[in-house]
């Protein structure tokens, strides 16, 4: 049993460390993606708003990161559904692998890219910041919400990467089903469609976005998480091997 | 492209990170535009219904540098005067003194301005008073203030009390100044029915 593990560890450390390689330009989709989204946030796109009366006129620049935040994790979900495509399914077959280890070593790869992609969202945030003042005066900067202290950026940090790896898990399982028959396509397309419209989407927003409780949020994300990524391996494992 | 030049890239791509990290972290927090959100106000509330109940009251304030009026004074040697304000939002209290001076002396204590609940009571500029002939003028300089507000993270807010609409709804308000009008014991003022006479 013991040399059974140690050898399917073997072969899904050594496809991962493969993965790594032969992927590592999805790392520069990423960079891109972010540098993309950092100028969009630099652009003022965050809206502007102004108030007067007779003397005084204000008006604001609004300002946040959340541009990055939403090209990351589309482009993480993007690149999820190009590594079950049949072309980087068949990386796999250049070792003497099964479903299992290339899963086991796909999902490691899309751990270390959520990973990769939370950081360095969370940090462009505070580029976007250093950015902003350097290049306009601090006397017209608001200090409340500019200064970020380091619990928040680690916290920031954090549920990047458990909401990366979130949409990145269903994506995975969504994409492993329209391998066993396209009709699952029509199915996917149908509910990305319909389920914005449904109370369940809403209940579902709420269940992970009005978590205040990181541990909690992190233990509700993470479990969602595995159960997505066991029922992709589930389905896939029921394939045939160049399925 | 070769995986050497994707590992520089990634580098480089996180030097850049980490060093706006390290910059950002010696940024001083001076010059900024403050948030002492409601300081102003409560203040100036404060005071206001001290002089409600006690209109007294407000000569006192005037020299308690906690409230830090802003002070001119003119010499004056005419009958009448007639005061002239631009801006018409004030709260004016008329103090006739014991003495015929020949010195009238204003306060002014600017309202409190809130924008997103930002206090912006500091930054104001003074108004331009001037005595022209019998004529005292209060103007004021039409001020244009823009300024840049950051918004944390979703993934920030959702696990903090300080929720990000709290920052953008935050309160805006415009306060009317207060002015204060020491005039001497014999000085007529041309009437006006928003000028509140204290004895």
């Amino acid at each position: 049993m013991s040399l059974v593990k140690n050898n399917l560890m073997t072969v899904v450390k050594k496809q991962y460390v493969f993965k790594l390689r032969s992927f590592s330009r999805f790392f520069l989709v990423i960079i891109a993606t972010q540098i993309l989204g950092m100028l969009f946030a630099l652009s003022n796109a965050g809206g502007m708003s102004a108030t007067s009366n007779e003397i005084y006129s204000f008006s604001i620049d609004y300002n946040s990161s959340i541009q990055v935040f939403i090209f990351t994790i589309a482009c993480v979900a993007g690149i999820t559904a190009f590594l079950n495509l049949k072309e980087y399914k068949d990386i796999d077959f250049t070792f003497v692998s099964n479903r299992m280890s290339s899963n086991l070593s796909n999902i490691g790869f899309l751990v270390s890219l959520s990973l990769f992609g939370a950081i360095t969202s969370a940090l462009s945030g505070v580029s976007i910041r250093v950015i902003k003042y350097l290049f306009i005066s601090s006397s017209k900067i608001a200090e409340i919400g500019f200064f970020l202290t380091p619990l928040e950026i680690m916290c920031s940090i954090g549920a990047t990467f458990l909401y990366i790896l979130l949409l990145s898990s269903v994506v995975y399982f969504c994409t492993a089903i329209t391998r066993i028959s396209n009709v699952f396509i029509i199915v996917i397309l149908a509910a990305v469609l319909l389920l914005p419209q449904t109370p369940i989407f809403s209940n579902l927003v709420s269940f992970y976005g009005k978590e205040h409780n990181f541990f909690f949020f992190m233990i509700k994300t993470m479990i969602t998480e595995v159960l997505f990524f066991l029922a992709s391996i589930l389905v896939s494992n029921n394939m045939e091997v160049r399925g | 492209m070769r995986n050497k030049y994707i590992r520089l890239i990634v580098i480089a791509y996180i030097s850049f990170n980490i060093l706006s990290v390290i910059f950002y972290c010696t940024i001083p927090n001076e010059n900024f535009v403050q948030s002492k959100s409601s300081v102003a106000s409560n203040q100036f509330e404060n005071m206001q219904n001290e002089i409600k109940n006690n209109p007294q009251l407000l000569t006192l304030r005037i020299s308690d540098d906690k409230y830090n009026f802003k002070n001119y004074t003119f010499d004056y040697e005419g009958k009448d005067l007639e005061i002239s304000i631009a801006k018409d939002d004030h709260q004016i209290f008329i103090n006739r003194k014991a003495t015929d001076d020949n010195k009238i002396e204003v306060y002014w204590y600017p309202g409190p301005i809130e924008v997103n609940g930002i206090d912006f009571t500091s930054v104001l500029k003074e108004p331009n008073i001037k005595l022209n002939q019998s004529k005292l003028n209060i103007n004021y300089e039409k001020q244009k203030y823009s300024f840049t507000q950051f918004s944390k993270d979703i993934t920030i807010n959702q696990f903090y009390e300080k929720k990000d609409n709290e920052i953008n709804n935050g309160s805006t308000g415009f306060g009317s100044s207060l002015l204060y009008i020491r005039i001497p014991k014999n000085l007529k003022i041309l009437e006006n029915e928003d000028f509140q006479y204290l004895p």
